[in-house]
């Protein structure tokens, strides 16, 4: 029986001509945020120039690089790759179910609600709020609303899944399976927040544990939203595109399970050479060595997809982006396990190498991938010519030229940089460089790094109206098939426990995972667990025989029964997870502190640091100095041995703020102790560390000022914003729920302790002759009442406090104990 | 046996890296052996889906 069917191609042209826009709108911002690492004046000062003198100020808030920043990866992501992969999952997967999207609602709601999403971003963003999480800075409401906008997009795809007339899942849709399994999975985990208000939230993990789930969401981020839902477009389009089918099926099987199941594990390759415990290094490094093979495999499954179609190379220009997004493909996924070995993460990280790294898997990878998918969408679309072949060859070429220059100039910078942070005098006791003599000499990349993404805007621009024309010369058409219907028992006609408990090798599986219990459980246990590894291995003979002599066929019966597959998808990625983020989240805290046991914020720090957080200085400053020795000389405090960051030191951060790049130096041992008072007496809780006070405070006004050559937003408009100290009784509550063991205070109390530590901080501020040419009026005692109450102050006293610890006793080296087992039980 | 389990359970994270790699290296060989058993006319079938076009164009309402 067959019936006619109008696919949903409405949706698709929505989603494509939003990610247009927002790609365009995102990659702005970057090149934006890339001339402000050249010229500090983009922060706000260059609108004194443009308006004439009518807008004053160094740095404006809303456009300084920590808050912009954010805005520009989100915009990429979420905006430009989201939008991108909604167009090409709804139109590949209503082809491939031979069915329409099972809800014009839903798939509404899913439109507009994206949008909203990514417009109520580009509000919060630039106003500073944000959880302080690469990727994960949105504030817990657009949170909630990504989770429903998510389980609205699952519900529809897998509702069409239900109602397809196609037996079989397509390898492309098992991509975009395990792209809403996994997503769904990482987005919740990462984003479990307490909040304090409607705009604030600390997230329930921190420190170690923080950054453990940070990555393990930051990675797969990369993993399951920017790389398996295009692997899922590349095999649906890149055939049709090529008018052949895809080259190899079966190593489509290989590369889908492979790097479904590895890619969830090597997270911890984000921190590497850190006081992460070592086997979860090993961990992540190994894995990362891993998904060499799957991506590969991955990689040349597509371009021999071309074979024999290679002329095409030469004349279409949808054929030339697809098949140069699958090649960067291979060399982002090359570089990546690269840097995942340790001592090249050690020259690597924390330098722009990582960012020209992710460059070249979002600009080659996702967006050439993108525009090849628009190119051949477009005329389909709207039943029409692509405008013009010449202007899309031209956007090729714009584009890739953009993309070598980006990349090139990063790798220099970042190699350059990492080998001068790093290099010692021949004497062995001291460094040869200065932080700022490593970004003065990088400056030239910065430049061309700024001119390479410039480049690959304007092609971008140039697809944007090319897609705009094509549209203009056809008409928006709805598709229109006839399919053959199915009946109810070709598809999905079976259990998960139906397509797994008759299968001769299913059962061997759990009997060698019971075989596994048998080495783990406590006594008795293990024996029960033996025996039923036994009794397994009978019930898999007898399944054998029962299939007469076939050993398995769950795999092809799991490929026409989507619920199942999906189990076995969330399955492979739960694995992983589980691997890495509950021993770390179950061990004690007080296991992961190696000697040094944090200081509690004072109130008035805690402020400070939500301002750090807000003005999004991770962006530039780490707070984690690595276990090298280059890095140690560099940041740690003179006179203190071993001074790398201990796991203690930031156990009590929620977030976490070790950072990922350093375009300013690391400040975890920046602050110090309590000051000493003129008669030689303590302060109640002013610290002072590697600078004075008043150091700082000029530094915030106007940072070259204290570091010619830096490249830092003037933040002067701190001194001038107050901070919210009403917010904090609410705050520490918060904390104290999340384990952070504060005393009991009133509101009064920590209102008094506030006041008595900015009252310290400003008084030493004005005796040591502070000058505030905002307001040149202000002077002694009318200075102080005014930067009392200022953000400023607050950031100051929390900078003042980085890295202070009390010392614990190690545990002791364990003492020679009988051979029994049972004893450490 | 207990000789063996006290092996297993001191420094037990460090096997973990081990003992993941293990598990990955069975799905591996799983997967892969059951890629190279399949039906080839299916793996063909399964290859050409997204080339079938199910009916002819959809004419240009502005063409026609």
């Amino acid at each position: 029986m067959t019936t006619s069917i109008t696919y949903d191609d409405k949706s698709v042209r929505r989603f494509m001509i939003a990610s247009i826009a927002w790609g365009i709108i995102g990659m702005l911002a970057g090149v934006f945020i890339a001339t402000q690492l050249s010229f500090w004046q983009m922060n706000g000062k260059f609108l004194e120039t443009l308006t004439g003198g009518w807008i004053k100020g160094d740095g404006i808030s809303f456009l300084t690089f920590g808050r912009l920043r954010p805005l520009h990866t989100n915009a990429v992501i979420f905006a430009f790759v989201g939008n991108m992969m909604f167009a090409g999952i709804y139109y590949s997967t209503q082809r491939l179910c031979k069915a329409r999207m099972a809800s014009d609602l839903l798939s509404n709601i899913h439109f507009y609600a994206w949008q909203l999403i990514i417009v109520a971003a580009a509000i919060t963003l630039p106003a500073g709020l944000t959880r302080g999480k690469e990727y994960a800075e949105l504030i817990w409401p657009i949170n909630i609303c990504v989770v429903l906008v998510w389980v609205v997009f699952a519900v529809n795809f897998f509702w069409t899944l239900a109602k397809r007339n196609e037996p079989s899942l397509y390898v492309a849709l098992w991509f975009y399976i395990a792209t809403i399994i996994t997503v769904a999975m990482l987005y919740i985990v990462n984003h479990l927040s307490l909040p304090t208000s409607f705009t604030h939230s600390y997230p329930i993990f921190g420190g170690l544990q923080d950054g453990l789930v940070q990555w393990w969401y930051g990675h797969n981020a990369v993993a399951f939203f920017l790389t398996t839902p295009i692997l899922g477009i590349m095999y649906y389009f890149l055939p049709k595109a090529a008018n052949r089918p895809v080259y190899s099926y079966r190593l489509s099987i290989v590369h889908f399970w492979s790097l479904v199941f590895i890619y969830i594990w090597a997270g911890p390759h984000h921190l590497l050479n850190t006081a992460l415990p070592h086997w979860l290094q090993y961990l992540g490094m190994l894995f990362s060595l891993m998904l060499w093979a799957p991506s590969w495999g991955g990689m040349l499954n597509g371009l021999l997809t071309l074979r024999g179609a290679w002329d095409k190379l030469r004349t279409d220009p949808v054929i030339k982006f697809l098949a140069a997004g699958v090649t960067f493909y291979g060399m982002a996924t090359f570089e990546g396990p690269l840097m995942a070995i340790t001592k090249v993460n050690a020259l690597s990280h924390y330098t722009d190498w990582t960012v020209g790294h992710v460059h070249s898997g979002a600009l080659g990878w996702n967006g050439m991938m993108a525009a090849g998918m628009f190119y051949w969408l477009a005329p389909r679309l709207w039943k029409t010519q692509l405008w013009s072949k010449p202007l899309a060859n031209m956007h090729f070429w714009i584009a890739t030229i953009g993309i070598l220059i980006y990349i090139a100039a990063l790798w220099c910078a970042g190699i350059m940089q990492g080998l001068m942070l790093s290099e010692i005098m021949p004497s062995g006791t001291t460094l040869r460089y200065e932080f700022l003599d490593t970004l003065k000499e990088i400056q030239v990349f910065f430049i061309a790094r700024a001119f390479g993404g410039f480049l690959y805007l304007c092609g971008f621009v140039m697809l944007a109206v090319n897609i705009w024309k094509t549209a203009r010369s056809g008409v928006a058409v709805e598709e229109t098939v006839e399919v053959t219907l199915l009946e109810k028992k070709q598809k999905d006609s079976m259990g998960f426990g139906a397509a797994i408990l008759n299968d001769p090798i299913a059962h061997v599986i759990l009997a060698m995972g019971f075989v596994l219990l048998w080495f783990f459980l406590p006594h008795h246990a293990d024996k029960a667990a033996l025996l039923v590894a036994i009794l397994l291995g009978f019930k898999a003979v007898s399944a054998f025989k029962a299939s007469n002599g076939a050993w398995t066929n769950w795999h092809e019966r799991i490929l026409e029964n989507y619920l199942p597959f999906t189990v076995l998808v969330f399955a492979a990625v739960a694995i992983g997870g589980s691997v890495q983020i509950i021993p770390t989240i179950i061990v004690n805290r007080g296991k992961n502190i190696e000697g040094r046991l944090q200081e509690l914020y004072t109130p008035l720090e805690l402020a400070g640091r939500d301002i750090f957080i807000s003005e999004g200085c991770y962006n530039c400053h780490s707070q984690m100095i690595r276990t090298l020795v280059p890095e140690v000389m560099r940041y740690g405090r003179p006179g203190v041995a071993d001074d790398w960051s201990h796991l203690g030191e930031s156990i009590y951060d929620h977030p976490y703020q070790w950072g990922s790049k350093r375009t300013g130096p690391d400040l975890a041992h920046e602050g110090g102790p309590i000051a000493k008072k003129p008669d030689g007496t303590l302060y109640s809780s002013m610290r002072v560390g590697k600078r004075g006070n008043d150091w700082h405070f000029y530094h915030f006004l106007d940072p070259r000022d204290k570091s010619p050559g830096s490249n830092m937003p003037s933040y002067w408009f701190l001194f001038e914003k107050e901070t919210d100290v009403k917010a904090l009784p609410g705050k520490i509550k918060a904390q104290v729920a999340l384990g952070v063991p504060y005393p009991v205070m009133t509101d009064a109390d920590i209102t008094d302790r506030v006041e008595t530590q900015a009252q310290d901080i400003a008084k030493s501020l004005v005796e040591a002759g502070a000058y505030f040419p905002k307001k040149p009026q202000l002077q002694g005692d009318a200075l102080r009442n005014h930067l009392v109450k200022s953000q400023g102050v607050a950031l100051i006293a929390y900078v003042q406090k980085l890295g202070a610890y009390k010392n614990v006793k190690k545990a002791q080296p364990a003492e020679p104990s009988s051979l029994n087992p049972d004893s450490h039980r | 046996m207990s000789d063996f389990k006290r092996v297993m359970f001191e420094d037990w994270s460090l096997w973990i890296p081990m003992v993941s790699f293990g598990i990955f290296f069975m799905v591996f060989i799983l997967i892969s052996v059951r890629a190279v058993l399949i039906n080839k006319t299916e793996t063909d079938r399964l290859a050409s889906l997204p080339l079938e076009e199910s009916s002819p164009e959809t004419p240009n309402p502005r063409q026609s």
